[in-house]
């Protein structure tokens, strides 16, 4: 059962994801900043997956769409906005890593590349290492419907299969209009998962508590040592761009809106007394608030200097050549 | 000390350093009960047991990214490639990923594993157990480079990297193994990682190799030593990081450079070593900077005599010392 005051931080989160997100979008189509991060959708799935973990005991190897998992375990939205902007400050990166490379060393956030599914094989290796320790961490790594197509993906699942890690593996998979996507023969990540020796389950996305229980199980299952899980969530596409282009008619787009992750986790804390309608008002204007004082103080917080591209490329000092 | 050969002073750099630090494993294909093809491994598995001595799926990206990971965790994974040949479903890890975490994350996150790798030909393993892939991977910031020549080196650089809190391509030239043997420190045999080695002083020229080559420009200068030609024969060691100085000190002294390799002349590491030359001790050179590498063909052919045709030996090397030297 979690608590009241627990659910009622997680929808801030949730919340405050989105309004990153809109904020970015708004700001890249004003050619402020250069691409912008992509959530909507896997708020409530992420949301869920920070409450099963242990923060900064856990680990996770997040993709670029994690957003609202990353936030959940300590980012701050001047995190975010520092890194959009390519600061220095950007406690993840300095500034180096495009925008959706997280990272937390305190929080155990590995940054990962640009790949949609080399961060696979390495999160394996991350349970192995915590298996062979002896330590009593899971792992969770995200990917989407395009990683589980990549060769690490089987390589880094296979290699949890065989050695029974403590590993979750969110496919973060967005149910597109076009159905299967064409390029694989189609099986589902959770068949897959079957063949190399993980559960699975595929679940709504959408759906905080469906989510929580699927994580539940998956974390229960990693620390009695019974091997890893993969979640494959589906979430709607809500955005208006209409599939083979164009934008979607007012009608299906008033019907996807009731699939909102962040509208479905409202009603269900208005029902249940833990939020009430003033409060979240609240949170929609706080969290709005905070968006653009972020977005301001990263605006104006100092970029790195050029030379110092030269810094860390080794362990002392600068690099060869 | 003991007189071992390159194989016995890899196995033993291994072992000693998974006796120091129990955060050392090993992983790849055949390293456990096998012992690994080439034995660099063999008895580690019965000392050190399964969790630390891992076998793989052969599945090369998945080896080197299961290493970045338990790194990222806290342990010191050692992975062997069994042949640099297969190496390339790696490449992506090792220079998207092990080579790019430090940086990527501004100094928060690092990677200190070493990736070893037998390479090289001579040895009729034809086109897919014969490559010398360095040029590759020298060229990527964020990744050091190794390459010994002799065993107290192999040993002695191993251990290094392995206690290097970065990266490390290991290259072990598969004839080498077993081709030489000498006295090799006991215990704690450290090897900085990026000096070269002056193998042989001369006066007239001086030559660059690094691996199975060095042995052969040795031998090709002991043949101009007969001829009354002082050849000096530096041992790179490391590509990456260069010692560009020993480099540039070497031809300033003796006016002229040749570079040996038996990888493809063009675009091999040679080409490097050429343009610092050129670049930084211009006005000391006597004559053209000089490379000695393999032909420009996909890769080294499995029949005896084209395989001789690929690889300088001390006969071409020290044909072509001497028009050097004659220039």
């Amino acid at each position: 059962m979690t608590a009241p005051h627990t659910l009622l931080a997680l929808y801030h989160t949730m919340v405050m994801a989105r309004a990153i997100e809109r904020r970015l979008w708004v700001l890249e189509h004003m050619h402020n900043v250069k691409g912008y991060l992509r959530v909507t959708g896997f708020e409530a799935v992420q949301a869920a997956a920070a409450a099963a973990l242990r923060p900064g005991h856990d680990w996770i190897v997040p993709g670029p769409t994690d957003l609202a998992l990353c936030l959940a375990v300590g980012l701050s939205p001047l995190d975010v906005m520092l890194a959009v902007f390519g600061r220095a400050g950007d406690p993840a990166s300095g500034g180096r890593q495009a925008p959706g490379a997280f990272g937390s060393r305190p929080a155990r956030v590995v940054m990962t590349s640009a790949s949609a599914g080399r961060h696979v094989v390495q999160a394996a290796g991350i349970a192995y290492a915590a298996k062979v320790s002896g330590h009593d961490e899971v792992t969770l790594v995200c990917t989407d419907e395009r990683g589980i197509q990549s060769g690490d993906w089987h390589e880094g699942i296979n290699f949890a299969g065989a050695h029974s890690l403590a590993l979750i593996c969110l496919v973060e998979d967005l149910a597109r209009t076009e159905g299967p996507i064409a390029q694989h023969s189609y099986g589902s990540p959770v068949d897959r998962a079957e063949g190399y020796g993980l559960a699975g389950e595929t679940i709504d996305g959408g759906d905080f508590d469906t989510a929580l229980a699927a994580f539940g199980r998956a974390c229960d299952r990693a620390r009695s040592q019974g091997g890893g899980t993969v979640i494959h969530a589906v979430a709607s596409d809500l955005t208006s761009k209409a599939t083979g282009g164009g934008l979607r008619p007012p009608e299906e787009l008033e019907a996807l809106a009731a699939q909102d992750p962040i509208d479905r986790m409202r009603r269900r804390l208005l029902q249940a007394g833990v939020l009430e309608a003033a409060d979240d008002d609240q949170i929609q204007r706080d969290c709005a608030s905070v968006v653009a004082a972020a977005v301001d103080e990263a605006r104006d917080a100092p970029s790195p200097d050029g030379p110092r591209a030269l810094d860390n490329v080794f362990s002392r000092g600068q690099g060869h050549g | 000390m003991a007189e071992l050969r390159m194989i016995e002073a890899v196995r033993a750099a291994i072992s000693e350093e998974m006796e120091r630090d129990e955060r050392v494993l090993v992983m790849g294909e055949d390293v456990g009960r096998k012992g690994g093809v080439f034995g660099a491994t063999d008895g580690l598995y019965a000392k050190f047991g399964e969790a630390r001595v891992l076998d793989t799926p052969l599945a090369e990206s998945g080896i080197v990214g299961v290493a970045i990971g338990a790194a990222l965790n806290g342990l010191i994974p050692i992975a062997e490639i069994q042949f640099a040949d297969f190496i390339h479903p790696a490449f992506d890890q090792i220079v998207s990923e092990a080579a790019r975490t430090r940086y990527r994350s501004n100094g928060d996150w690092s990677v200190p594993i070493v990736i070893r790798a037998p390479f090289g030909g001579g040895v009729h393993g034809g086109l897919y157990h014969s490559q010398s892939v360095e040029a590759f991977y020298a060229h990527v910031p964020g990744l050091k480079v190794v390459v010994p020549s002799m065993p107290a080196d192999a040993k002695g650089l191993l251990k290094s990297a392995i206690r290097d809190p970065d990266p490390v391509l290991f290259l072990e030239h598969k004839k080498v193994y077993r081709l030489v043997a000498e006295e090799v420190p006991d215990g704690d045999h450290l090897v900085p990682i990026g000096p070269a080695l002056v193998r042989r002083e001369g006066t007239r020229l001086s030559c660059f190799a690094w691996g199975l080559m060095t042995h052969y420009c040795l031998q090709a200068a002991e043949q101009l030593a007969a001829d009354g030609v002082s050849v000096e024969v530096v041992d790179l060691r490391c590509l990456a990081p260069l010692d560009r100085e020993t480099i540039l000190e070497s031809v300033r002294k003796t006016g002229k450079a040749m570079i040996v390799h038996e990888d493809n002349l063009t675009g091999g590491f040679g080409a490097e070593v050429a343009a610092i030359i050129s670049e930084h001790a211009f006005d000391s050179l006597d004559g053209p900077v000089v490379r000695v590498a393999g032909p420009d063909i996909p890769a080294m052919p499995f029949n005896s005599p084209q395989e001789e045709f690929f690889m300088p030996n001390p006969a071409k090397i020290a044909e072509a010392m001497r028009k050097l030297a004659a220039y």
